[in-house]
């Protein structure tokens, strides 16, 4: 503070009358400037003008790939962000993206202050406020809804995976169990197999170099070694989409290094296409049906006798349980025929027509599959992930890679969710799900958990593991109903939506219908009191905000970074500069609202699990800590061969590997000191524990054979599992689907998603089911295709995604069909600099000068639509909503498909940057997503496959 | 009292309103200074405005500077300076080092050096000192503050200054109260600047003030 002496001095003491003319003092008591000390001038003026720049060591939030960083810090200020070499993840490398971060950081358009909304939603209209206003109008409103409603009536919906732990915390303490991620709108149904088959959620192929590995004399060593022979990518474009950085490294590596082959499944040649050894166009939404295919004909013509047809690896029956069940069930449909076309499911003929690849290519990719060793068969985020029947393919592809042998071997397929490290423990507060709370339903109270009033585990999706974003406009409209559990026929409206970071209005489903339910209102009021936004950048979701709070950027808030390694690697998300304008750290955003909620009486949050807990965000993530990396010391070469097989590993890699542990041997667990932010800033952030490979096998001496170690995979049996509900042989009811299932027949309420596709309860085994939208594939709406003979697909541009996009360089750079310079010209005002300054103008960007989201369309269709490259062309589906885009018109695409990236166009917030200049002429194409075409097991929004039609305007 | 006196007298307390307005937005007791601030071409369209309507202001404030979808004048010297229209670069530091050789550092970090608020703080401070000198009659102190104050104005600000003013008028109507705002804040440095320059350059002593 200056001293206000200092100013008034000089008015006062003037003799010049200065307060008796001017009545003056300083208008307000406070500056942002402070007078300097004596001698603090001269020590200040006396440092190096050109001060060392300080290494700080972090990850990146730029994309999902969060990959390790080193950011170059000077006087507070990162000036430089580079790959972080200790980090295996990424090895030292980033793209130009993670380069750009600082574009993001420092942007003025940031959200600097929290600020309240003056006009109606969706106008974009705030009030500057300040934090504790802000506050103080969320935790009243939070409050009053919690005694109108109840705590469930509020959503925490943390749009990203990152840093969401705190805000959970809060959640769940507030008492609403309903906490959810952006994982509910990724790809679900690509993850189905993995967890259904062993608690895991993502195949990668094991390229992600280097790797610590135990060597024969006990010692770790970097091992670089490419071993992988295949790789098949199945609507997988890891060069452009979900950018995992070692895949791409890796895809490339295994290439050169190896020979290994890529193979690439894509309606469009992809950028991980130009790669490949051979390119595989396919129908939209029929990855299923090929991979049912290549199963199908591995079954029939795997023979263990012959070297060129040993397709099986027969020894996987050793480490399963229920194939039989499987194959059985797999089986009863090969002599069915199919009434779209009359021919036998799964056989080659029935492949080719509905997949639209020629038969013999079908053959040829199953035979390669199955005789090529190691291999991965590697499935996508937007097929199948974004299909209807995304579950069937994500099964499929499961068992081939566990039959084929491939599952975690050297050069294989491996599932990254249960090989990396574990983090946020009790930090989360899921723990706090298991209080009880009483409810009044029917007119009786009645005693359960927070956890069984959940918005989808009981009531419309019980297998939902990962929620359903994608069905909330109509829970806004329409509340919950509860239908299992304690609090069965208790019902209760959505009235809270509080997103902290994401994007829902353009990224999870119809943008109209969530637009249609943030502003819906009733009796004058919105029907969802209150919306919060809490972010780092204004997207379309803060317009319809009442609240928006800034949120520190990535590189002014601490947290980690675990995202998809092939085995245990966790890295510091550091807080390498402090956080800018007045956003607030996740810790202290919770920690301030938690308080506030307690101050006006909310007894359900204790000072001791917030803020008397947590002093610093480093708190909070040390507890995150604890539980790292979790992992039993399984497979081969074993991770730990002094400490006992099948034990749970705990403890940083340095006391580990000093033998500085206790052994429980009854709770099987080897707990070496806790891993904490201090051991992972001495280390450059990163913190590495051995890979090893065949996870769920050991060695047994006496028989002289592999056995099941029956310590991994997490699965109920602690092997894989081909049945998801079974009665085990001393009368436990196991498998992934059993709870849910148990809810269903208690009640014989059969959840939504399953009565769409016709089913019962969820299946033991095997099943199939149709897409509801695919006019190939579906009897039913086979007459769509006269109609709307487009099939729509989305794709994500990695470069260009919701939020980064105000990195303008970066949205500048073209990518395949659907992020090209076909900008119209544009005038946008914009500095020029001059030898005497300034000038403020308007310039001029011609054509062709800046990419935008465009609408890519095969040359054939085009010639027959009279399209040319650039014209623009509506996009339609059966609902009648439509877009419009520029046509890019290529023969790299598969006649009669359309694809438009995903976020890439019609982006309407101001605060995106360059995109929204080109908002009335690119598409957004989630205006073209179908509300009701909710993948039927677990809800997420079916965003690809949607029949539409193209003509030019 | 002569005009330079006035002037003198004047600025600390236009530059105040100046600081605080772009600080801290528009509250009531910053535009009651209005009222009270010696009459002058520079703040009389603005004391005209009826101050029953400041939460109006209030949301003009967040509009023009605050919310980044409606932002049409970004109050940092770094957009207009920088290559890359992005904060905390090479303007910023050249600023922190100025302010530091000037005797002041950032305390408030939720602004930063190149804030708009921040500079006219800057000049503020040093225009209340100018009065120090003036009443001790420390000539070459005098002489000091009121060249570094010129310098400062003259070749950083009046360098964003009026790109910034631009970026508020061509967004706001003319009988508002931040076009009159930009009118006042450019005028009024480029004034300033001409008057500081003038007395560096014929006044000799405070005497022949």
């Amino acid at each position: 503070m200056v001293n206000r002496r200092t100013v008034l001095k000089g008015l006062t003491l003037a003799g010049l009358g200065a307060v008796s003319v001017y009545g003056y003092m300083p208008l307000i008591e406070k500056f942002a400037l402070r007078e300097l000390q004596e001698g603090e001038q001269k020590s200040l003026m006396a440092r190096p003008a050109k001060e060392e720049f300080q290494v700080k060591y972090t990850a990146d939030v730029m994309c999902p790939s969060e990959c390790g960083l080193e950011v170059w810090v000077k006087d507070g200020v990162a000036h430089r962000i580079y790959g972080n070499y200790a980090c295996p993840y990424n090895d030292g490398a980033i793209c130009g993206k993670g380069a750009a971060g600082l574009g993001l950081v420092y942007s003025p358009y940031r959200i600097r202050k929290p600020m309240i909304r003056v006009g109606e939603r969706g106008e974009g209209r705030f009030k500057e406020v300040s934090w504790e206003e802000a506050i103080d109008y969320i935790a009243r409103k939070m409050i009053e809804i919690k005694k109108k409603y109840g705590p469930e009536s509020v959503i925490v919906d943390t749009g990203d995976v990152t840093d969401r732990d705190q805000y959970w915390r809060l959640g769940f303490a507030f008492g609403t169990p309903n906490c959810v991620e952006h994982g509910a709108i990724c790809d679900t149904p690509r993850r189905h197999g993995p967890k259904l088959m062993f608690n895991g959620k993502r195949i990668e192929p094991d390229i992600m170099t280097p790797r610590l590995v135990r060597q024969p004399d006990g010692s770790l060593a970097w091992d670089r070694t490419h071993r992988a022979k295949l790789i098949i990518y199945a609507g997988w474009n890891p060069f452009l989409a979900t950018r995992i950085n070692w895949e791409s490294r890796g895809t490339v590596a295994a290439k050169v290094e190896n020979g290994c082959r890529v193979i690439v499944i894509d309606p469009v040649f992809s950028n991980t296409a130009t790669q490949a050894d051979m390119w595989v166009p396919i129908r939209p939404g029929t990855l299923a049906d090929l991979f049912a295919a290549m199963l199908r004909y591995i079954l029939e013509n795997d023979d263990p006798k012959d070297p060129t047809r040993r397709y099986i690896d027969w020894d996987f029956k050793k480490y399963s349980i229920g194939w039989e069940d499987f194959e059985k069930a797999f089986r009863e449909w090969w002599d069915k025929t199919d009434p779209i076309n009359g021919l036998k499911y799964f056989t080659l003929e029935w492949a080719e027509n509905r997949t639209d690849i020629p038969k013999e290519k079908i053959k040829e990719l199953a035979h390669l599959f199955g005789i090529t060793k190691p291999a991965a068969l590697v499935w996508g985020m937007q097929a199948p992930g974004h299909h209807y029947n995304g579950y069937c393919a994500s099964i499929l592809g499961t068992v081939l890679n566990v039959i084929t042998g491939n599952f975690d071997a050297p050069g294989g397929a491996i599932d990254t969710e249960i090989v990396k490290s574990s983090k946020g423990g009790t930090a989360t507060g899921k723990w706090m799900l298991s209080k009880k709370v009483k409810r009044v339903v029917n007119g009786q109270e009645v005693e359960g958990t927070v956890a069984e009033l959940h918005m989808d585990h009981y009531s419309d999706w019980p297998s939902a593991w990962d929620d359903v974003v994608g069905d909330y406009p109509r829970r806004f409209r329409e509340g919950v109903t509860i239908r299992y559990g304690s609090f069965r026929g208790h019902k209760y409206p959505i009235k809270a939506y509080i997103l902290r970071t994401g994007n829902s209005v353009i990224t999870a489903g119809a943008t109209w219908d969530w637009i249609d339910a943030l502003t819906a209102k009733e009796g004058g009021e919105y029907k969802v009191e209150l919306v919060v936004v809490i972010d780092t950048i204004f997207l379309e979701t803060a317009l319809y905000a009442d609240v928006l709070l800034p949120e520190a950027s990535y590189l002014e808030r601490m947290s980690l970074s675990d995202i998809y390694p092939t085995y245990p690697v966790i890295f510091l998300r550091d807080a390498v500069i402090e956080p800018l304008h007045e956003s607030k750290k996740p810790t202290d955003i919770m920690n301030m609202l938690a308080k506030r909620l307690y101050e006006l009486g909310d007894r359900d949050i204790r000072p001791e699990d917030f803020w008397e807990k947590y002093k610093s965000e480093e708190d909070f993530v040390n507890e995150m800590l604890e539980v790292a990396p979790g992992r039993p010391n399984v497979g081969q070469p074993l991770p730990y061969p002094q400490y006992p097989e099948g034990y749970t590993i705990i403890g940083d890699p340095e006391s580990l590997e000093k033998g500085e542990v206790t052994i429980d041997h009854e709770k099987k667990v080897i707990r070496g000191r806790p891993l904490t932010v201090k051991w992972l800033r001495e280390h450059k952030g990163v913190a590495v524990w051995p890979m090893s490979w065949y996870r769920y096998r050991k060695w047994d001496e006496e028989k002289k054979e592999w056995v099941p170690n029956k310590a991994w995979p997490p699965t109920a049996s602690k092997m894989i599992e081909f049945v998801w509900d079974y009665t085990t042989t001393d009368g436990k009811r196991q498998g992934m689907y059993s709870s849910a299932n148990a809810r269903i027949e208690k009640t014989g309420e059969i959840p939504r998603g399953l009565r769409e596709i016709g089913f019962e309860k969820f299946p033991r085994t095997f099943y199939w089911f149709e897409a509801k939208y695919n006019p190939y594939t579906n009897p039913k709406v086979a007459y769509l295709k006269n109609e709307y003979p487009f099939m729509l697909i989305s794709g994500r541009v990695h470069h260009a995604m919701s939020g980064t996009q105000m990195v303008a360089a970066l949205g500048q750079s073209p990518a395949e069909g659907t992020w090209t310079p076909l900008n119209k010209e544009v005038e946008v005002e914009v500095e020029d600099f001059t030898p005497t300054g300034v000038i403020t103008r308007k310039k001029k960007f011609l054509e062709g000068e800046w990419a935008v989201g465009t609408v890519w369309i095969n040359s054939a269709d085009a010639a027959k639509l009279g399209i040319k490259m650039g014209d623009l062309v509506k996009v339609e589906n059966h609902l009648k909503r439509s877009v419009v885009g520029r046509a890019y018109v290529s023969e790299a695409i598969k006649p009669g498909v359309v694809k438009i990236a995903f976020a890439a166009g019609g982006r309407f917030s101001p605060g995106i940057g360059p995109t929204y200049v080109h908002k009335d002429y690119t598409p957004d194409y989630n205006m073209l997503v179908i509300p009701d075409n909710l993948t039927p097991i677990m809800g997420q929004p079916a965003f690809t496959a949607i029949p539409v039609k193209v003509e030019k305007l | 009292m002569n005009d330079m006196l006035e002037w003198f007298m004047l600025r600390v307390s236009i530059y105040d309103f100046l600081r605080c307005i772009f600080l801290f937005g528009p509250k009531t007791e910053i535009l009651a200074s209005l009222y009270k601030t010696q009459k002058n071409p520079y703040t009389q369209k603005l004391s005209e405005y009826d101050m029953a309507k400041i939460s109006i202001l209030e949301e003009e404030h967040t509009r023009i500077f605050i919310n980044p979808a409606t932002m049409s004048a970004v109050p940092y010297a770094s957009h207009y300076l920088s290559s890359t229209g992005l904060l905390m670069g090479d303007v910023t530091f050249s600023l922190r080092k100025r302010y530091i050789e000037l005797g002041y550092v950032l305390d408030d970090r939720t602004f930063s050096e190149d804030h708009v608020g921040v500079e006219l703080e800057l000049i503020y401070l040093l225009a209340a000192k100018t009065i120090n000198a003036l009443n001790e009659g420390d000539n070459s102190k005098l002489k000091e503050l009121v060249k570094n104050q010129r310098d400062f104005i003259k070749d950083h600000m009046l360098r964003w200054i009026p790109a910034f003013c631009s970026a508020i008028k061509n967004n706001t109507s003319e009988d508002s109260f931040y076009y009159n705002l930009a009118t006042l804040l450019e005028s009024f440095l480029k004034d300033d600047a001409a008057r500081l320059d003038l007395f560096l350059t014929k006044t000799r002593t405070i005497t022949s003030l």
